[in-house]
């Protein structure tokens, strides 16, 4: 994707061309923003806090995201759950496998900073953000699920701030 | 049988070796040297009258005064009753004989033990690591006074 | 007013008359007509895609006592809209162990092929794009496409759960078709021809004289393999969420993953539309009173009725496993197909 990443910061400086860039920005965050479809990489209890958001009562189909099992497909990834320093190594391939542009939810206490397992324990990593990029903390144990919605309003007024002119610097070494 | 029968018959068998902890629970604890360790399983498992077809948990202690201790609790779906045996071990040199053969979920009761307090138990089938990841070499994390990498411990109040 | 065929007929015939006054041979004019009813289908055809997504969703919501997309325009008609151009902004991953060139065109076939079958279905009284007088064979042929592209997805991603997706959904497929054809075969004695316009025509205007009635099992037959034959629940065991991770589809993101989802769109479409001509009567109204009320709207209400009792299905039936899926196919629908074949034969050669 070479020359399309320069291609914004061209037209902003033609004259006029600020209001094609910040008008396309808001197209493009809108729709992503609408359309987060998520990997459901449930590990433990809050995994099932995780799937009661999805159900009848708290829906998150309202937002438009909606269950994707690969995580090719999937562009927002919710670690709901104890990670452990075993399951650490899949769970940062699973995060490479995600196709750009991508999220990540970290939510309960575990997968913030190892939760109630950080005193005493050999076997938790403390907090997912240690191999993976974070963009939302949702702490708790276990998040209701009207946390874990708030904590997708908040990724959805994360992703309307994001910028053209910020691709060429967003992309994800692998 | 009730906690006073099993306790007799037992005692029968392995007199002196045997040893009663006085408690209020339902089920008989004793206390068995490590030499007599493998014949009392094998006679719980095969005697027609205690009839102990299930081992549902083997676990290994380690005490703040380092001593290792390596407990049995067994349980009958025919006779309905239960019973929790424990041998003490070396504390230096913590071996002891494996009873996979006797009851087939020890094996991975004991290969959790070997890998998480550095236990031996000689003649196990598979003395392969369960629970940790494949690079762990940190020690025994279930030992007290452990520390590894990554831990934090419990701040004192 | 809205009759189509009398408007485009009388269209035709004026540009015939303004191509002979300029002396342009009517070639030209047949191939522009042609092409631009091909793009008109593919637009018609998308916008019912894109209706027929965000109808699923809200369908599928309400059935589960849910709600379904909210926010995106008022009560999420705008979702699909969203979810094309999101889809269009991510990385086109292709997994470096995979066999590009297939895995290139694999969504291609597969969107190809959907669209291919409405050349010969009657959306209305003269809207056919062409009148094959073999119509519903060319239509069963095409459906056989969407196994190459299957295939060619659980082949090229280099994945073993794409590989048992895309071989479990060929097996799928190619069993179904086989009560699928026989059960048709019903409605053509009936109709004694296999050009789609006469079938709807020999059907009248009259709702009992459909060939739903008479041909009831057929009827079953048909929307039950024809369920198999979209990968739809219960039959959607190669693209089952819990078991296979998505399937064929596995190793696809951004639009060639959007372009299978929506070829499943379209077949699904595809295949009420088919139902609707063969035994609902296409685009003849239930009694010839309601003739007022324009054909094509009646062909579309059936068809939409159709699509709603397929996504119904989905919701309300558990999944088949594979084997049931193959043994109800061979053993159970076969026989009756053959069954439905001959009562129709014996009924036709004695009572005319």
């Amino acid at each position: 994707m070479g020359i399309i990443e320069k291609v914004p910061a061209y037209i902003e400086r033609l004259p006029g061309g600020g209001i094609v860039t910040t008008s396309m920005d808001w197209v493009l965050n809108q729709s992503r923003a609408s359309s987060l479809w998520y990997m459901l990489f449930g590990l433990a209890c809050c995994a099932i806090e995780m799937m009661a958001a999805g159900a009848s009562r708290y829906d998150f189909d309202r937002f438009g995201m909606i269950f994707r099992a690969s995580p090719r497909q999937a562009d927002l990834m919710f670690v709901a759950g104890t990670v452990t320093h075993k399951m650490s190594k899949r769970v940062k391939l699973l995060y490479e496998q995600m196709a750009e542009p991508s999220y990540v939810f970290a939510m309960g206490g575990c997968a913030c900073n190892g939760g109630p397992f950080y005193y005493d324990c050999y076997s938790v990593l403390k907090g997912i953000d240690q191999v993976i990029p974070v963009d939302i903390y949702i702490p708790g144990c276990p998040p209701r699920p009207e946390s874990l919605m708030e904590g997708c309003l908040k990724l959805q007024e994360k992703i309307k701030k994001e910028k053209m002119s910020d691709w060429a610097s967003d992309r994800k070494e692998v | 049988m009730t906690k006073e029968q099993i306790t007799a018959r037992l005692k029968d068998k392995f007199g002196p070796e045997l040893e009663i902890v006085e408690n209020n629970q339902p089920e008989p604890y004793f206390y068995i040297s490590m030499a007599k360790y493998y014949e009392l399983c094998s006679y719980a498992k095969n005697d027609p009258q205690l009839d102990f077809d299930f081992l549902f948990q083997l676990g290994a202690v380690h005490y703040p005064d380092d001593r290792f201790e390596v407990a049995l609790c067994l349980c009958s779906h025919e006779k309905n009753h239960k019973a929790v045996v424990k041998v003490r071990l070396d504390h230096d040199n913590p071996e002891t004989v494996t009873i996979s053969d006797i009851w087939k979920a020890a094996n991975w009761f004991e290969r959790e033990a070997m890998e998480l307090f550095g236990i031996g138990f000689f003649g196990h089938p598979d003395p392969q690591p369960l629970l940790l990841y494949d690079d762990w070499d940190y020690g025994y994390p279930m030992r007290k006074g452990w520390t590894g990498p990554d831990f934090v411990p419990m701040p004192e109040k | 007013m809205l009759e189509f065929d009398k408007v485009m007929l009388e269209l035709y015939g004026f540009l015939a008359a303004w191509c002979a006054a300029r002396s342009i041979p009517l070639i030209w004019l047949d191939l522009t007509v042609m092409i631009i009813a091909g793009l008109i289908m593919i637009g018609v055809l998308s916008l019912a895609a894109l209706f027929l997504v965000w109808w699923e969703r809200k369908v599928s919501a309400h059935l589960q006592d849910r709600l379904g997309p909210m926010r995106t325009g008022t009560h999420g008609v705008l979702q699909t809209l969203a979810d094309g151009i999101k889809l269009l902004q991510k990385e086109d991953i292709v997994p470096s162990a995979a066999d590009k060139r297939v895995y290139f065109w694999a969504p291609v076939v597969a969107f190809v092929a959907a669209y291919l079958a409405y050349i010969v279905i009657p959306f209305g009284k003269g809207l056919i794009a062409r009148d094959l007088n073999i119509g519903i064979l060319y239509i069963i042929a095409i459906t056989s496409f969407t196994v190459i592209s299957l295939l060619m997805a659980g082949w090229a991603s280099n994945n073993k759960y794409a590989l048992l997706g895309g071989m479990r959904s060929a097996a799928q497929i190619v069993s179904y078709e086989v009560p699928l054809t026989i059960s048709v075969l019903g409605a053509v004695m009936l109709a004694g021809s296999l050009s789609m316009v006469d079938i709807v025509e020999a059907q009248g205007p009259y709702f009992w004289k459909w060939y739903w009635l008479p041909q009831i099992l057929g009827f079953g037959i048909y929307f039950i393999s024809a369920t198999a034959e979209a990968n739809r629940t219960p039959f959607d065991l190669p693209e089952a969420e819990q078991e296979l991770v998505a399937g064929f589809n596995v190793e696809y993101s951004g639009m060639k993953f959007a372009m299978f989802f929506l070829a499943e769109f379209v077949n699904m479409f595809t295949i009420s539309a088919i139902a609707t001509t063969l035994f609902l009567g296409g685009w003849q109204p239930p009694l010839p009173g309601l003739a007022f009320i324009p054909s094509w709207i009646w062909f579309m209400g059936k068809t939409l009725f159709l699509v709603f009792v397929l996504m119904w299905f989905r919701w309300t039936y558990p999944r088949l496993r594979v084997d049931q899926l193959m043994n109800f196919a061979w053993k159970f629908l076969l026989p009756l197909a053959f069954l439905n074949l001959i009562l129709t034969g014996l009924g036709v050669y004695f009572f005319g």
